[in-house]
């Protein structure tokens, strides 16, 4: 078995990255500025920014966590399955999973209890996600649209990556020195 | 050979686990770090959070919900009006360690810092020289304003050190606890809404999991935890931990204990659990119209449950002072006893989350025991939590520092005075950078108190107690007093425009 035939190009898997970084950076950012009125009460810019910087590491980890899962599965299923459809297919599986999560995460509200519940319905959510990646590409017209969507999305890279290095960057700086 | 008891094991365990995790809790029993005369006493302060005065049988509270804090006092100064500077931890916490009001310090907010320009001025600083520092912020939002001085603590004890479940993230990052964990365990993570979408359901869903398989034996209600952070913990580990950890600090150290119980939930264990279901109740009193109107039978129900919990906490301090009675530790050490602030069980209102400053939020206990002390001695002059820097300063043989608030307690290289005026601020949903527009004062000046309202309604209001006659604060003498009320609301309105006058500037 040679992997190395089943790894994704950069431009793939920049695709599928650029899809999972606008949701979760997106999900983090927007808690941020909602939060943002209440760390102006207390807070200077310059600690403000190393929140933010925290924040934007924790993203950075989760991004790449998540971008690793179609690349595991593309490694491991044949490459019919999977790795010749990796755009489409790594899309709609990030798309879903982490439409799922922020589903969860909508519930995670002030007002209600910690939607344990949701989580134990996770493996069968996770079948239901692996059927419908599967079975949903097959689509075309929802294929060609996932892929210029992704490809469209690339551009928030730009911003993101070195938004991220800076952060990582400051907070490895406090936690060093 | 003999057997160990569960407890014995905890005790060990509880003083192991923090020398190993944390090399620096070691040196406390090992070689001297500075070099220090080891004939003075150690200062050590034992801080339970929320803790109201009103409540203790040691203060004349009708249940016996304090039997050993009564047994401490024997030994011990106990000042009888003793008032926080703030209704929360927040304010209270930062008071305490800087010596200056709210209004001064500006840890006004939830989650809120003592402004940059005073993190120098802090009482572990003031100590600082041939003094050791140890701090364990057990209560996570004390960790907050505690880490902010962590450049002048020796030994910085994480909040979750004696903990049965810790998912504290800030923890983690020992250099950085203070915004590591304003931004992980106050935002990335938070309990609720968390801007983490991967690691904070992951991590809430991994805690709950584990909460839910933890042994409950001993707690009823569930096992005591922070309110709003993944921290669960027994009081009987906490206190266990401290029996160790107390006694085998050397001479001289300075440590600052923030203990998280009495604070909710309340958490009594199956010893106390019931024990005041006696049909007492309180003396009723009209709903403020700025509480939030909980209902009577809801309010007299969570009185109840803080008692027991008060209860059970004091059997546990009963045994730590025990230990500490055993191991010589009041032979040689200032031993006080305290909280950053109250909790409030009347006028429509349940804990310390309010704009109210009623006697149960602001008056708290202050039992200080000093070297070889023998007997009692009671102080009834009003003193405030700004007044402990000064006091310790002065034992510690440091000058007292020109920018506190505060004076050298009563009995401690201070005087009596009950002319002296004390204030209590509440002003979380004033800006920290701004001059405080939404806010409530309470000035105490002799026997009366008047409380001062601005930014809630249209028109600021006032209210004006005799304690002395009224402890209940039941019969507002603002409009039939208007000679005494005139005169404090002279006074505080002249303070509080004093203190804003600073941040208009900057407007």
């Amino acid at each position: 078995m040679n992997f190395s035939k089943r790894f994704p190009s950069l431009k793939q898997l920049s695709s599928v990255y650029s899809v999972a970084v606008v949701i979760i950076y997106g999900w983090s950012i927007i808690r941020f500025f909602w939060r943002l009125p209440s760390f102006i009460y207390y807070s200077t810019v310059r600690e403000i920014g190393v929140i933010f910087s925290y924040s934007i590491t924790v993203n950075l980890l989760e991004s790449l966590l998540v971008v690793s899962i179609p690349v595991v599965l593309s490694l491991i299923l044949p490459s019919k399955w999977f790795f010749e459809r990796f755009v489409a297919r790594g899309v709609l599986l990030v798309l879903l999973g982490l439409g799922y999560m922020m589903y969860i995460g909508s519930h995670n509200n002030i007002n209600e209890p910690f939607p344990y519940t949701l989580f134990r319905w996770a493996p069968l959510a996770l079948l239901l996600i692996l059927v419908l990646v599967f079975f949903m590409d097959r689509i075309k017209f929802l294929t060609r649209i996932l892929e210029i969507v992704s490809d469209r999305l690339e551009v928030f890279l730009l911003i993101s990556i070195p938004v991220s290095i800076i952060s990582f960057i400051v907070v490895l700086v406090r936690n060093v020195f | 050979m003999s057997k160990i008891s569960r407890r014995t094991f905890l005790k060990v365990i509880g003083s192991a686990a923090p020398a190993l995790f944390f090399p620096k809790v070691s040196s406390w029993a090992g070689n001297n770090i500075k070099q220090s005369d080891t004939s003075k006493p150690n200062v050590i302060i034992i801080l339970l959070d929320a803790m109201s005065a009103r409540n203790l049988s040691v203060y004349g509270y009708p249940r016996s919900t304090a039997p050993n804090l009564e047994r401490f006092a024997e030994h011990a100064l106990v000042y009888h009006s003793h008032y926080s500077s703030g209704n929360y931890t927040i304010p209270g916490t930062a008071s305490l360690l800087t010596g200056t009001y709210p209004w001064t310090h500006r840890a006004i907010n939830h989650s809120g810092m003592v402004k940059q320009s005073m993190i120098e001025e802090n009482i572990f600083r003031v100590v600082g020289e041939g003094y050791r520092g140890l701090a364990f912020p057990q209560n996570v939002w004390s960790n907050l304003i505690v880490s902010q001085f962590a450049d002048n603590i020796d030994t910085l004890l994480p909040s979750g050190t004696y903990g049965d479940l810790d998912y504290l993230a800030g923890d983690l990052f020992s250099k950085d606890v203070n915004t590591s964990t304003r931004a992980l365990d106050d935002f990335a993570f938070k309990e609720r809404e968390q801007a983490s979408l991967i690691f904070g359901p992951l991590l809430r869903a991994l805690y709950f999991r584990n909460a839910a398989h933890l042994p409950k034996d001993g707690y009823p209600n569930g096992l005591p935890n922070i309110d709003r952070y993944p921290l669960y913990f027994k009081l009987e580990d906490v206190f266990d931990g401290l029996a160790s950890l107390l006694p085998s600090l050397q001479h001289p150290s300075f440590a600052y204990i923030h203990l998280y119980p009495p604070h909710s939930p309340y958490r009594a264990t199956s010893k106390f659990d019931g024990q005041f279901n006696d049909g007492w109740d309180p003396i009723a009193k009209p709903v403020h119209r700025f509480s939030e109107h909980s209902a009577g039978r809801s309010i007299a129900s969570e009185r109840r449950a803080y008692d027991e919990y008060l209860a059970s906490i004091d059997w546990e301090l009963g045994s730590l002072f025990d230990t500490l009675e055993k191991e010589g530790v009041f032979e040689k050490s200032y031993v006080i006893v305290t909280a950053d602030h109250g909790e409030m069980f009347e006028r429509g209102q349940v804990a310390h989350t309010t704009s109210l400053l009623y006697e149960p939020i602001m008056h708290i206990p202050l039992l200080i025991s000093t070297p070889g002390q023998k007997t009692r001695r009671d102080v009834y002059a009003p003193t405030n939590a700004v007044d402990v820097l000064p006091t310790i300063a002065q034992l510690t043989g440091n000058p007292i520092p020109s920018w506190t608030e505060g004076v050298p307690l009563p009995e401690l290289g201070g005087v009596e005075d009950y002319e002296r005026s004390i204030f209590t601020v509440e002003a979380k949903k004033s800006s920290a950078f701004k001059p405080l527009d939404i806010a409530t004062v309470a000035l105490r000046k002799g026997t009366h108190k008047l409380i001062y309202y601005t930014g809630y309604e249209a028109e600021d209001s006032f209210e004006l107690y005799d304690l002395e006659v009224d402890a209940e604060e039941l019969n507002d003498l603002y409009p039939a007093q208007p000679a005494i009320a005139k005169k404090m609301k002279d006074e505080l309105l002249d303070t509080f425009s004093d203190v804003n006058k600073p941040y208009l500037k900057q407007r």
